[in-house]
């Protein structure tokens, strides 16, 4: 399998007014494979979000080494960019642009092939199902039209790596099955999936591989299998709080 | 680095969007165009309504006339027509409740025979008992020259001897020149307030409402530069500013004649508003300086507001500030573009805008103006190139204002920064 993603002592520290320095990463280490579904699971300020926000280079790392399709998160970031699909906890759409407007856009600013931008767009419109309001604003559309739109976004530009961070926060139950459909059907694309939860069910279900994370350490990750036989608890809710209370 | 076909990507998403957002189309189109031509015609329109009403009321006196030296003075306060004559119990009280409005006292003077002391009463803070005293002014004026000049003519003057100064009076301001002076005190103030209101709400738009959309970070995640994307940001607001200020131009200085007519009357005849063709290239190259320099800094103020609301309670202060001082300035028509003026920031603006209209060029001062400008320019995008290395601030984290991170990043420089990729 392709190593698509590198992760070594990733750290990031800043400083905050009230609490001084803070550590909100330490020395972080994982890989990721392509057509792989990697989890970060975590409670909230567990450091997923920075994690993640550094490995799309919205963030730079203040220590340790993090590459994206052998590019470094620092050095090479446009390239890094260019490789990665991010999507965050809301729909992060603009309002006042259609659907498709929208779509191309971030096709062409993320480097799309211009000959082929037409064609990509009718797929993506046909396959997410949009056509009907291709063309209506996004500020007009029901939250499930703008989380579908929000997708086509992030894969617009046919990314081999794709961050989601926290992706089913705020949805419906059917639209959160939806979202967890298309993930499914990203890594059998062999796509490498990223993907942010403190949803246990959500990550039993889709994650290839699970992270879990805490005051900016990963406390282990490995398969679910794994992680069952390593602590001899069943359920993914018991075998975080095995290695969270363990850890205090 | 810096790639054009980025810039004019995001460029022209932003218009796009800008020209769906009904605010925007508001302060940047029908703001200019209509607001100030109708606010101005209502306004005079107004006065010219208040001034004919004033004029029309009758003064009412209270005389009360004790000399026989005053019998002529009297009547011709009686004559007067726009003078009517009441009694009043106590007229000290009666003209401050507003029911009289002068109260005349005729006495004979203890210090020279034949000769009257008038002795008025009235209220300074009331329109209708000011006009009342200049009423009587004018009428005891006019009263005192011609009893001189009827003494002077009995006394053997003629009535050449006796005039001495004769007064010929002519305006060699052209229709034209009228027009450019009227045009230069209103419309450089009208520009400046609405390159700035034209490209304000772009500017929190294009900055804290990115943040507030939560889009910002989605846009930091693109296969551009950030370079690329706070340029075209930058055009994108400039280019609306810029706009608001040159239609705002255009509206006011074609609709002059309509929006003058009520207050001139007949006489706006006389006056002929244009603007010498000589001057566009310079009133669009001062323009687009002003609008730079203005969105430079409220792209700035704005970049610390996570909302758009914040933003706008953050920016409106300053930019109130920043333009009302040049902008009342030129309403002054004394004041003259000095090389001292020149090199002050927007005000120089103001007064090269002003002088343009007229068709005057001091090329000096417009050097000094133009280079002014782009060192002023120069500042705030260092400024923002300095503001936008610290990461906290371009992700959006930074938990202040403006001035506390100027306190704190630049002038103690005690934190570290991260620098943008």
């Amino acid at each position: 399998m392709t190593e698509t993603v590198s992760v070594e002592d990733l750290t990031k520290t800043y400083y905050d007014e009230s609490r001084g320095e803070v550590q909100a990463v330490q020395q972080v280490n994982f890989s990721c494979e392509a057509g792989e579904v990697f989890g970060l699971l975590g409670a909230n300020g567990a450091g997923k979000t920075t994690t993640l926000r550094m490995l799309a280079t919205i963030l730079a790392p203040t220590s340790g080494v993090a590459r994206i399709m052998g590019y470094d998160v620092i050095t090479e970031a446009i390239h890094v960019r260019q490789s990665l699909g991010f999507y965050s906890a809301t729909t992060a759409l603009y309002p006042r642009l259609t659907a498709k407007e929208t779509i191309e856009f971030f096709m062409r600013i993320n480097k799309y092939p211009a000959d082929k931008v037409s064609e990509r767009l009718d797929l993506l419109i046909e396959r997410f199902n949009i056509g009907d309001y291709a063309d209506a604003r996004v500020d007009k559309l029901s939250s499930g039209m703008k989380q579908k739109v929000a997708i086509a976004r992030t894969i617009a530009h046919d990314p081999p790596i794709l961050i989601f961070d926290e992706p089913t926060v705020g949805l419906d139950v059917l639209n959160a099955l939806e979202m967890q459909d298309i993930i499914k059907e990203l890594k059998e694309q062999g796509k490498t999936i990223l993907f942010s939860t403190h949803i246990m069910s959500e990550a039993e279900r889709l994650c290839d591989r699970i992270a879990i994370i805490h005051n900016g350490q990963i406390l282990t990750c490995n398969t679910l299998d794994i992680l069952r036989q390593e602590t001899g608890e069943h359920y993914l809710e018991d075998i975080f709080l095995y290695y969270v209370k363990g850890l205090s | 680095m810096a790639s054009l076909a980025d810039i004019r990507l995001i460029y022209v998403r932003e218009i796009r969007m800008a020209l769906r957002e009904r605010h925007i189309v508001y302060y940047v189109v029908l703001l200019p165009i209509f607001m100030y031509p109708i606010m101005i015609w209502l306004m005079y329109t107004g006065m010219s309504f208040v001034i004919g009403q004033t004029e029309g009321f009758s003064s009412r006196i209270m005389m009360q006339q004790t000399a026989e030296a005053g019998r002529e003075i009297e009547t011709r306060i009686r004559a007067e027509t726009r003078i009517k004559l009441l009694v009043v119990e106590d007229p000290l009280s009666a003209i401050k409740s507003g029911d009289l409005d002068l109260f005349i006292e005729i006495e004979p003077n203890p210090n020279f025979k034949d000769n009257v002391r008038l002795k008025f009463a009235y209220d300074s803070s009331k329109d209708r008992s000011r006009l009342a005293k200049d009423r009587l002014d004018n009428l005891i004026t006019t009263f005192r020259s011609g009893y001189l000049e009827s003494v002077g003519i009995d006394h053997g003057l003629t009535h050449a001897a006796y005039q001495k100064i004769w007064v010929l009076q002519k305006n060699v301001a052209s229709q034209r020149d009228m027009g450019r002076f009227i045009l230069g005190l209103m419309v450089p103030m009208l520009l400046i307030v609405m390159v700035a209101m034209g490209g304000m709400f772009p500017a929190l738009d294009a900055t804290a409402g990115e943040r507030e959309r939560s889009t910002w970070e989605t846009m930091l995640s693109t296969a551009t530069h950030r370079i690329n994307i706070l340029t075209a940001k930058y055009a994108y607001v400039v280019t609306l500013s810029a706009m608001a200020g040159m239609l705002n131009f255009l509206a006011v200085t074609i609709s002059m004649r309509s929006v003058m007519a009520p207050l001139l009357g007949d006489r706006v005849d006389d006056i002929s508003f244009s603007i010498p063709f000589s001057a566009i290239p310079l009133i669009l190259l001062v323009t687009i300086l002003l609008a730079m320099m203005v969105s430079a800094f409220m792209m700035i103020m704005a970049a610390f507001a996570k909302t758009f609301k914040e933003a706008q309670s953050m920016v409106s202060p300053f930019v109130a500030l920043m333009v009302l001082p040049g902008g009342v300035l030129t309403a002054f028509p004394g004041i003259e573009f000095t090389t001292g003026l020149a090199a002050i920031p927007i005000v120089n603006i103001c007064l090269l805008f002003r002088e343009s209209i007229a068709g005057i060029y001091h090329w000096p001062q417009i050097g000094i103006t133009v280079f002014t400008e782009f060192i002023g320019i120069g500042l705030m995008l260092w400024l923002a190139t300095t503001i936008l290395k610290y990461e906290d601030v371009m992700a959006g984290s930074f938990e202040g204002s403006f001035g506390k991170f100027l306190k704190q990043r630049v002038i103690r420089k005690g934190v570290r920064k991260d620098m943008d990729k």
